[in-house]
């Protein structure tokens, strides 16, 4: 279960303070399907970072299964993001040098790939239609080809949460669709909650919840 | 496909290699930045080195304590006369501890081709009929030691010429001269008719240990059975024919107490100036070349050419690790998403730090091995290079005059390894001190 208390974010901008997240209180239980949704500058990704721990709130606690997540040292923080949380980004973030298989296992390589996280690298590509794909580079891959390899990279450490910040939002219609319809499966059959961060109606249509954030704080939950 | 490893490092390894693969132009750009900078290091070492060992071989074949060389005043050490008398006033001077005869002839090699760096066809090539005219008067007005010693002889004898010199081995032996450096063969036990001959001259001539050899001046021819092959370090005396006393008088017509130089050892601790001075003072007609203080005017030319080699060598040195460092902040730079990304999906600081530190090992290490190489290679392709972009110019003998030491590889791979690794290290440290957010909001 992830839960944020008070969670407030202030960036310095020059002089300027701005407000990230104000006074954010969240309950997102286990296997949720959720959306989050507002305008540009909402704090949307903001508040996706602070629950994926890759930034820390300015006040208030981020606890993630009851540990806080905000007091964690860094090597305990990278560990969690490994273990517990996987992340799709907007723009993919595959490394260009690597093929698609490679790109899958890129989070256990610093522990080194066993012969069984290999296999799985490989079903999961394989579940994602990517078969014939699988040694080919980022850039030889179509856009949705592309997400798809981001969400296997994301689940190949069988996490407990994957955060998608915008996942649908460099991919035309039909690979959007594809896409949701691929993380719902994945939710409905493994219990991974899915936190999506999108401005498409679309899009949050398709999820069980979504959450309204606008000027850094919750409008609709 | 990725291969099956069983450890991290081998993982960690194989992303760092398809990293450099993936990215070939910066690859390549960074590997000539540490093959150059090692390339040149190598390269000018070794011509220092190979200059030192010159130096320090012509000093050796004077003797341990440097020497002076009197000789025939206006002759010099070919044409110049002394008789016995002058080496037994010699050896009554305070401070002279040996008075070795030598004589001294241009000679010619009848019957041989020499291959030299400089070819007859060549010089030939380089001045034409007009220009042997002209060597012809300048040869003319020139008179003394170098109109004599080219006087009446044609380019093809001139490339032919071989400096003979007759000694005494008893004598040679005491100031560890010539039979002391022999590399093949031994010195000639019979007065007459044997020679020992330089190493280089061997590899020109294709002499051997056995083999006859017809030397030829002015109008008198003699043949030399070949005993052995000596090696001094210098290229003038290595280039030579040594033969003994008897002979080369008889070749040169000299009389019997005859030489053309007497090679003077001081007492340890006393000056080469000062026996100059003595000698001057008790022998008239007598001309002395201080050859220790020759020596000792051309080390320091060599240290002052290594000052400067050393200040190339670190310009070169910081340029390439300034270029490394440029080259890898840059890379870094537009691997920001990457690094962030690395991060956010549970990379660890050490574990960013390990993937580029990696990189930039291979590219030190591969690039240091390179310009090991290009160093060594450096001297040869100058020479097989500049006939054919500067015809008219005279090589010189560069393979010859470089040496590539084990000191020399050793420095050139500590020197190209840490400014690899190092250029590469600090910006990988700063890459590695990046949040993930820091790093997206950076793109």
């Amino acid at each position: 279960m992830i839960e944020t208390r008070n969670v407030t974010k202030i960036y310095k901008l020059g002089d300027t303070d701005v407000i990230g997240a104000k006074e954010i209180n969240l309950k997102i239980e286990e296997g949720e399907f959720l959306s989050i949704m507002g305008p540009s500058g909402s704090g949307k990704s903001t508040l996706l970072y602070l629950i994926g721990g890759l930034d820390k709130p300015t006040s208030g606690d981020v606890l993630i299964d009851g540990v806080n997540i905000v007091e964690m040292e860094e090597r305990a923080l990278c560990e969690v993001r490994r273990d517990k949380i996987g992340f799709i980004f907007q723009e993919f973030n595959l490394i260009s040098t690597l093929t698609a298989i490679e790109n899958t296992l890129v989070p256990l390589i610093p522990m080194g790939v066993s012969a069984d996280e290999m296999e799985r690298g490989m079903k999961l590509l394989e579940s994602f239609d990517l078969k014939d794909r699988i040694d080919h580079l980022p850039g030889q891959l179509s856009g949705g080809q592309q997400q798809r390899v981001a969400i296997a990279r994301a689940l190949i450490n069988e996490p407990e949460i994957v955060l998608a910040d915008e996942p649908t939002g460099e991919l035309d219609t039909k690979s959007g669709d594809e896409l949701i319809q691929l993380m719902e499966e994945m939710n409905r059959r493994e219990g991974v909650t899915f936190i999506i961060v999108t401005h498409d109606p679309v899009v949050s249509g398709k999820t069980r919840r979504t959450i309204f954030l606008q000027d850094g704080m919750i409008v609709k939950d | 496909m990725i291969s099956r490893g069983r450890t991290g490092n081998m993982k960690m390894r194989h992303m760092a290699y398809r990293n450099l693969l993936g990215r070939m132009f910066r690859t390549i750009l960074m590997l000539l930045a540490v093959a150059i900078a090692v390339a040149l290091f190598v390269g000018l070492s070794s011509l220092t080195e190979g200059m030192e060992e010159m130096i320090g071989g012509a000093t050796e074949s004077m003797g341990e304590w440097g020497c002076v060389d009197a000789m025939g005043e206006g002759g010099g050490i070919f044409y110049g006369k002394l008789n016995g008398d002058v080496g037994k006033t010699i050896d009554r001077i305070p401070g002279v501890r040996y008075v070795v005869p030598r004589v001294y002839a241009m000679t010619e090699l009848k019957g041989v081709e020499l291959k030299r760096p400089v070819s007859t066809g060549q010089i030939s090539g380089m001045m034409g009929e007009a220009g042997g005219i002209v060597m012809e008067q300048m040869v003319g007005m020139m008179g003394g030691t170098a109109g004599k010693m080219l006087e009446g002889k044609g380019i093809a004898e001139l490339m032919n010429s071989v400096i003979l010199i007759g000694i005494d081995p008893t004598k040679e032996t005491i100031i560890q001269s010539y039979p002391t450096k022999m590399i093949e063969g031994s010195i000639f036990d019979s007065p007459i008719g044997g020679a020992v001959i330089g190493k280089m001259l061997a590899d020109e001539s294709g002499l051997g240990v056995g083999d006859e050899v017809r030397v030829a001046y002015g109008g008198k021819r003699r043949d030399f059975n070949i005993t052995g092959i000596y090696e001094v370090g210098n290229p003038l005396e290595d280039e030579g024919i040594v033969v003994s006393l008897r002979d080369a008088r008889d070749l040169k017509g000299l009389g019997r107490s005859e030489v053309s130089i007497f090679r003077v050892i001081p007492e340890p601790h006393v000056e080469t100036g000062t026996i100059g001075m003595w000698i001057k003072a008790k022998c008239r007609g007598v001309s002395i070349m201080d050859q220790g203080a020759l020596m000792k005017a051309i080390g320091e030319q060599i240290d002052q050419f290594k000052v400067y080699e050393y200040i190339v060598e670190a310009i070169v040195i910081l340029a390439s690790f300034g270029f490394i460092l440029v080259m890898t902040m840059r890379s870094i730079a537009e691997r920001t998403k990457e690094i962030g990304t690395l991060r956010a999906i549970g990379w660890q600081k050490p574990d960013v730090l390990r993937l580029i530190t990696i990189e930039s090992t291979a590219i030190a290490i591969i690039g240091t091995i390179l310009g090991i190489i290009i160093g060594i290679l450096l001297p040869y392709f100058f020479q097989a290079m500049m006939p054919i972009v500067f015809p008219n110019m005279i090589v010189p003998p560069m393979t010859e005059l470089t040496k590539v030491t084990s000191a020399t590889i050793i420095y050139a791979f500590i020197i190209g390894c840490t400014s690899g690794i190092v250029g590469g290290i600090v910006p990988a440290l700063q890459a590695s001190e990046m949040s993930p957010v820091d790093a997206f909001r950076a793109e």
